[in-house]
């Protein structure tokens, strides 16, 4: 009978816990893992897989070169090499290899923008070389009867019976000024 | 011709020809050495020069600077217009009006901005 006080005691001890610890308990306090994970998720925002607590945390020890990523390219095609030099010491799990294999794509990247950077100058300098050369040609005058253009060949003659034609004056390369009347 | 000849006297680095539609030249010649008009030349016409210079009217006027271009075109006018045109010519024998000049570099402007960027 003292036996069945005892167990029944127990039993309402238990209950009594049970109820307090359904209705009014705290939450448990959270685990260092999941801290890390939490903290991963909004810094480097990259899917990573559970790890277990010792890989996590080492993890997060190397997650600064995943965020290198947002750095422009220039700068991001001469730090995957640092990154790659940190990644050693870190344990070989899959956030080294996702921080390494991101910023590969950024450094093969660049070269072929520094390539046409430096291609892009490259035609206006020979523009600017060919331009004098354009200008130095003067259009030809058109030919006919107005000002500014080239008459059509004509020959007149002195009272000596010298011929005088246009092709003369152009070769002398001295102005002439004809006068042209009628008497009456 | 005796306006001409003070202007012709002024600008030796210019040919002066006088060219008579209807007279002989050797006429206007013993005109020209009658009153002393040495500075200007006596010619005529040959073929159909007046025609292909498409001379019409009477008292016309053309100057062509050195390369043979037409410099200046007039009929019936004051020979008080040409001094300009004159030392024009006399400074620069290949000179072109300046309303040709003035197209000229309208052209190469627009060559200029045609060539490819």
């Amino acid at each position: 009978m003292k036996k069945i006080r005892i167990f029944a005691g127990i039993l309402a001890g238990t209950a009594l816990l049970a109820v307090w610890a359904a209705c009014g308990s705290e939450p448990a306090p959270a685990t260092p893992a999941e801290d890390v994970q939490t903290s991963r998720s909004t810094s480097a925002a990259t899917e990573l897989p559970a790890p277990t607590t010792g890989q996590s945390v080492s993890a997060a020890n190397s997650a600064p070169p995943v965020a290198t990523i947002e750095t422009p390219i220039t700068v991001a095609a001469t730090e995957p090499a640092a990154a790659e030099t940190d990644s050693p010491t870190a344990p070989a799990t899959d956030t080294p290899e996702s921080a390494t294999e991101v910023p590969a794509p950024a450094a093969t990247d660049a070269p072929p923008a520094a390539v046409t950077a430096t291609e892009a100058p490259a035609p206006p300098a020979d523009l600017s070389t060919t331009a004098p050369t354009a200008t130095v040609s003067e259009p030809s005058a058109p030919q006919g009867t107005n000002v500014g253009e080239f008459p059509p060949p004509f020959t007149m003659e002195r009272a000596d019976g010298t011929p005088i034609a246009l092709a003369d004056i152009t070769a002398a390369g001295k102005p002439a000024f004809m006068l042209y009347f009628a008497t009456w | 011709m005796q306006t001409l000849d003070p202007i012709a006297s002024e600008y030796p680095d210019i040919d002066f020809y006088v060219i008579s539609y209807n007279e002989p030249v050797e006429v206007i010649s013993d005109y020209i050495q009658e009153h002393g008009y040495t500075d200007m030349i006596a010619a005529q016409p040959v073929g159909t020069m007046l025609a292909d210079l498409e001379v019409t009217r009477q008292m016309a006027m053309m100057a062509v600077n050195g390369d043979g271009i037409i410099y200046h075109r007039q009929v019936m006018g004051s020979a008080d217009q040409w001094g300009p045109f004159f030392t024009h010519l006399s400074e620069d024998p290949d000179a072109v009006p300046a309303s040709v000049e003035a197209e000229r570099q309208k052209d190469q402007r627009q060559h200029d901005l045609q060539l490819p960027s």
